[in-house]
């Protein structure tokens, strides 16, 4: 297999692992994987065209139903959909600031108030208030996180949309450090709610290792 | 707490300011008084060095140095606390990566303690209390 196909079937399994479940997008990919796999020679343009072609209206379709673009929209728009996320990263940090300040008033008013009771009281809502404000953080992650992954595919798009009309573009970008790998590898943001380890497993492994 | 440890300089280095405001205020309740703040590992070395701090409490998912790199660079350049010079600076990471790797390369790189996010006020307590000593 030659190296140029390898890198497209690559190319295509990382959009691959991107696309959860949804098969109006999966199929497409998962056909031009295997077409490039069963031919021992490289795909014709023409049937890879069609096959790209084909991904290119389902994620079309599928940026109609995140940003509500007109359907004729082309993957130069993309960009938008990370500028959405940026706009509910910089609401959600807005509100959050407020509720900070509330809560920080209140704490400074406690130290004025000649009850303990009453103080105790309130101090341990004002905690809950600054650990449920914890969400704001993770949040940002998640949505950076899709944001990311919107413009890989993006780049991947425009990339082989490119080279479909232009020959030989030979511009590939370096290949990453050892490094910057290592990091890379390490960084996965927050887990979902029903893979999330407790404090109690974390400690667990913590002690072990 | 006792008041002198209560009254050690703390560095929070997180690139979420509203994230560093959760945990001062939460440091605030406990009793300490002089708690520092930096964006991302390179402010937080830059002011490691310029400064005197007796604990780090970090993030992990910072740009340009995250809090992997920033221990790493602590624990190799041998960063001690500024109350006793014998000891390598204490360092929680309070992060929302929680995958096995994480904890193992964290504590191989020389962390004293690690936070999953979101975490509650009494998790940090217990965790500042295994890394200080009690009091």
């Amino acid at each position: 297999m030659s190296s140029e196909k390898q890198k497209v079937i690559e190319s295509l399994d990382s959009i691959l692992k991107t696309c959860g479940n949804d098969q109006a997008i999966k199929t497409p990919i998962e056909s031009c994987i295997s077409l490039l796999k069963g031919n021992p020679n490289l795909l014709s343009q023409t049937e890879l065209k069609s096959e790209f072609s084909n991904i290119v209206e389902k994620f079309e379709a599928f940026k109609v139903e995140l940003l509500g673009t007109p359907e004729n929209s082309k993957i130069a728009k993309l960009p938008q959909a990370g500028e959405e996320l940026t706009e509910v990263i910089k609401q959600t940090e807005e509100s959050t600031d407020l509720i900070l300040t509330c809560a920080e008033k209140i704490q400074s008013i406690c130290q004025n108030i000649n009850n303990k009771e009453l103080e105790d009281s309130l101090l341990e809502e004002t905690t809950k208030i600054f650990e449920a404000c914890n969400f704001q953080d993770l949040t940002s992650q998640r949505i950076t996180k899709v944001g990311k992954i919107l413009t890989e595919i993006e780049k991947f798009l425009g990339n082989w949309e490119n080279k479909f009309s232009i020959n030989s573009n030979n511009n590939q970008k370096a290949s990453s450090t050892t490094d910057e790998d290592f990091h890379k590898k390490l960084l996965n943001g927050p887990a979902t709610q029903k893979d999330a380890p407790s404090q109690d497993n974390i400690d667990d492994l913590f002690n072990e290792t | 707490m006792s008041n002198a440890i209560l009254n050690i300089n703390i560095l929070v280095v997180d690139d979420y300011p509203t994230m560093r405001r959760i945990i001062k205020n939460l440091l605030s309740q406990l009793g300490f008084v002089n708690i520092y703040e930096a964006g991302n590992g390179e402010e937080a070395i830059s002011q490691i060095k310029n400064g005197s701090f007796n604990l780090i409490i970090s993030d992990w998912n910072m740009e340009p140095m995250n809090g992997l790199q920033l221990i790493q660079q602590i624990r190799t350049e041998n960063i001690k606390c500024t109350n006793d010079n014998t000891k390598p600076i204490p360092f929680i990471m309070v992060t929302a990566e929680s995958k096995t790797e994480n904890v193992v390369e964290a504590k191989k790189a020389g962390v004293n303690n690690y936070i999953v996010k979101p975490f509650n006020a009494a998790t940090l307590k217990q965790k500042l209390e295994s890394v200080l000593g009690t009091f």
